[in-house]
């Protein structure tokens, strides 16, 4: 008889022995899910607008009086909301953010949150050709390598990226294996798809996430353009028609694959100028330039140029142009 | 039928069917916004020989050869010239802003001369002679009653370089995954570094003095963001101008900066105190702008009124746009913008401002047009002092 008042005991005890290896009941409502502050987005830049809003699991935003306070002034209008829209101060500017609840029993609870704004930036520069001339930035081609640099400046330097450690990922795909102390730059290939997503997050050397960001990057196709070429001038920079004029009798022509990979644009696999549909050795070192003279009286000429690598066949482009003498 | 919709179109347009009205005068170009300044010379037909006038005597064609560099010499013996240096030649030439005599003051040839810089003095150049990989420099010295350059070459790989008012150049070569920044001295043959920039692909608008501040941002590409850093003393600030095709032009006072907006090329004005930006009235490509040396809120512009083209300034770079470009000054305080002079209708000429810079005391503005590379002059007057 007497097991029977052992195990009515241990049945009694049971739950409150599990409650107190948890930190009581509390544990499971309020205790371990006080209310929080949470940004949209998550990290607001200097001067950028942002949401705060209090996110609450346990019941203590309910029939709570809400009273919003940023960098110690009161702000009006986010009386007993739950949001508030509020703009971020300058780099470095450290604002301390606060919602003050109080329960309808008259406890008051403090919700804080310190926005801290750093400016994050990611400098994407492609490994592609663009004339030497250009003043422009090349772009992103598929498979050529994009070098990515993530800089954050705090108002008065950019961050020593030897104290942070960074996470960057391309289409969801880690690069260089994962979390890199002092990774704030990186090379990856550009992968498929015209608008790849790079994303990047930056912590302290203590896990605390400080930055993360998200860019869509293009990935085009090479464009091929072509430019006359002046041997004491050099190129000409504004580009010939599809269909030109040419008053002289000699005209030299540069092609110019705006976008190619560079490992491409050294190497090409295939690199052909054809006159009038006929391939042609144009003898000169310089594969992407060709030297056209009037023959005769002259004519049109349907001149085409074509690059491409066997390897990455993508990687390729080809136009022409039609030239009258 | 589609003759009344024709009718019902034309008078819809004109309000009138009087023969006076010409058919494609639909006043697209007007503006009711009040900072932007119109003068006389294009709102007033009446008055409008006079002004021309005005602007023919203001706007001067120094060059019909092509200019890979140009700086206005001041000097005590031979007055107020203008050197340039010819581009493919690399000789040098001396223009008097007076008589406008032109003299060749350096016969030495430096091949495929494509960018140049001379030291206010007239003492030093600095050429850049062929492009890309095969880019050389050489840093040459004037010596009186001598047509020669006496040349030291640059081993450095330079991707930028300007000259700066004490007579020395500032440069910028490769270092690592970024860029370092020096100053050449050519007399004592010295460099010294002043500060580096953590990435390679940057545009950099050089201030006049070498400690800056220098205006650095990624090049400009409609389909990558860009931002806007400036460097005073070796210190950066990042400024709050980020966007797609962003490129900016700056002073200790103001940046202006566009940017691609939605789909639209957007400019606007920064105080480089301030957090938010101002739209400007009139759009622009900063390139083509820069800001006095007597007034740093006060920027000289070239612009055109017309819608900019989709992905600028992708297209403006490759020159597949041709911009005709009108003359424009900016406050950025007032938010106010002043037409100096449309190149159009007081020469005939259209104009594609490129490399715009000013002389020492902002009494002349220089400038070449993109479509020749030839060397332009306007005698300013700032009319916000």
């Amino acid at each position: 008889m007497w097991y029977r008042y052992v195990c009515l005991v241990v049945l009694v005890c049971l739950p409150s022995v599990s409650a107190a290896q948890m930190g009581g009941l509390d544990g499971l409502t309020a205790g371990n899910q006080e209310p929080t502050i949470i940004l949209d987005p998550l990290f607001p830049s200097p001067g950028q607008s942002f949401t705060a809003t209090v996110q609450d699991f346990s019941r203590t935003v309910f029939g709570s009086e809400i009273t919003w306070s940023y960098n110690g002034t009161v702000i009006e209008e986010g009386s007993n909301q739950r949001s508030v829209e509020l703009v971020a101060p300058a780099a470095g500017g450290n604002y301390e953010l606060t919602a003050q609840l109080v329960t309808p029993v008259g406890l008051v609870q403090l919700v804080t949150t310190t926005i801290n704004p750093i400016f994050i930036d990611i400098i994407i520069e492609p490994q592609t050709r663009v004339p030497d001339w250009y003043s422009g930035r090349a772009l992103p081609s598929y498979a050529s390598q994009i070098n990515a640099t993530i800089l954050l400046h705090d108002g008065t330097d950019f961050l020593d990226p030897n104290q942070h450690v960074y996470t960057w990922r391309i289409n969801q795909q880690a690069i260089e294996g994962g979390a890199l102390r002092g990774g704030h730059k990186v090379s990856f290939a550009t992968p498929r798809g015209s608008t790849p997503v790079l994303v990047v997050s930056v912590t302290d050397t203590r896990g605390t996430a400080i930055a993360s960001r998200a860019i869509t990057m293009p990935s085009l196709f090479p464009e091929l353009f072509f430019y006359e070429k002046h041997s004491l001038y050099g190129v000409k920079n504004i580009p010939l028609q599809p269909d030109v004029a040419v008053v002289g009798g000699v005209l030299n022509l540069q092609a110019e694959p705006y976008f190619l990979d560079t490992r491409v644009y050294n190497r090409p696999d295939i690199a052909a100028w054809e006159i009038n549909s006929v391939s042609t050795d144009t003898g000169s070192s310089n594969p992407y330039e060709i030297t056209l003279s009037r023959v005769g009286s002259g004519g049109r000429t349907l001149l085409q140029f074509h690059v491409r690598s066997l390897q990455e066949v993508l990687q390729g482009v080809e136009e022409q142009i039609m030239i009258s003498f | 039928m589609l003759l009344l919709i024709g009718i019902w179109a034309f008078v819809l347009f004109t309000g009138t069917t009087s023969d006076t009205v010409s058919f494609t005068d639909f006043e697209f170009g007007d503006t009711t916004d009040p900072n932007v300044i119109i003068p006389e010379s294009l709102s007033d037909s009446e008055n409008q020989p006079e002004v021309r006038e005005e602007a023919n005597q203001r706007l001067h064609q120094l060059t019909t050869k092509q200019v890979a560099g140009f700086a206005e010499i001041n000097t005590s013996t031979n007055g107020r010239q203008v050197y340039y240096i010819e581009t493919g030649t690399g000789h040098i030439f001396s223009i008097d802003l007076e008589t406008r005599n032109q003299k060749r003051v350096s016969a030495t040839t430096i091949p495929l001369a494509s960018k140049g810089a001379v030291t206010p003095n007239g003492k030093h150049v600095l050429i850049q002679s062929n492009t890309g990989s095969r880019a050389q420099f050489v840093v040459g010295t004037l010596t009186d009653g001598s047509d020669r350059l006496s040349n030291v070459p640059l081993e450095q790989d330079i991707v930028s370089f300007a000259a700066t008012v004490d007579n020395n150049f500032i440069i910028a070569v490769t270092e690592g995954n970024g860029l370092a920044v020096l100053v050449y001295e050519p007399i004592t043959d010295q460099l010294i570094p002043q500060f580096t920039i953590p990435f390679r692909e940057a545009s950099i608008r050089w201030h006049h003095t070498a400690v800056g501040p220098h205006i650095v941002y990624p090049k400009a590409t409609s389909r990558l963001e860009g931002y806007v850093y400036s460097y005073l003393n070796g210190v950066v600030t990042r400024h709050n101008a980020t966007g797609y095709g962003l490129s900016a032009v700056g002073s200790s006072a103001a940046v202006i900066y566009s940017a691609v907006d939605g789909e639209r090329y957007t400019t606007y004005s920064l105080a480089t105190d301030q957090l938010i930006s101002n739209n400007t009235p009139v759009t622009l490509i900063p390139e083509k702008c820069l800001f006095t040396r007597t007034s740093d809120t006060t920027a000289i512009c070239g612009a055109t009124l017309d819608e900019p083209p989709y992905l600028m300034p992708d297209p403006w770079y490759q020159g597949r746009v041709v911009l005709n470009d009108s003359l424009w000054e900016y406050n950025t305080n007032s938010q106010s913008a002043r037409l100096l002079v449309f190149p159009e209708s007081a020469t005939g000429r259209q104009i594609d401002l490129i490399n715009p810079q000013l002389g020492p005391d902002d009494q002349h503005f220089y400038f070449q047009n993109k479509v020749d590379q030839t060397l332009w002059m306007y005698q300013y007057k700032n009319t916000f002092n």
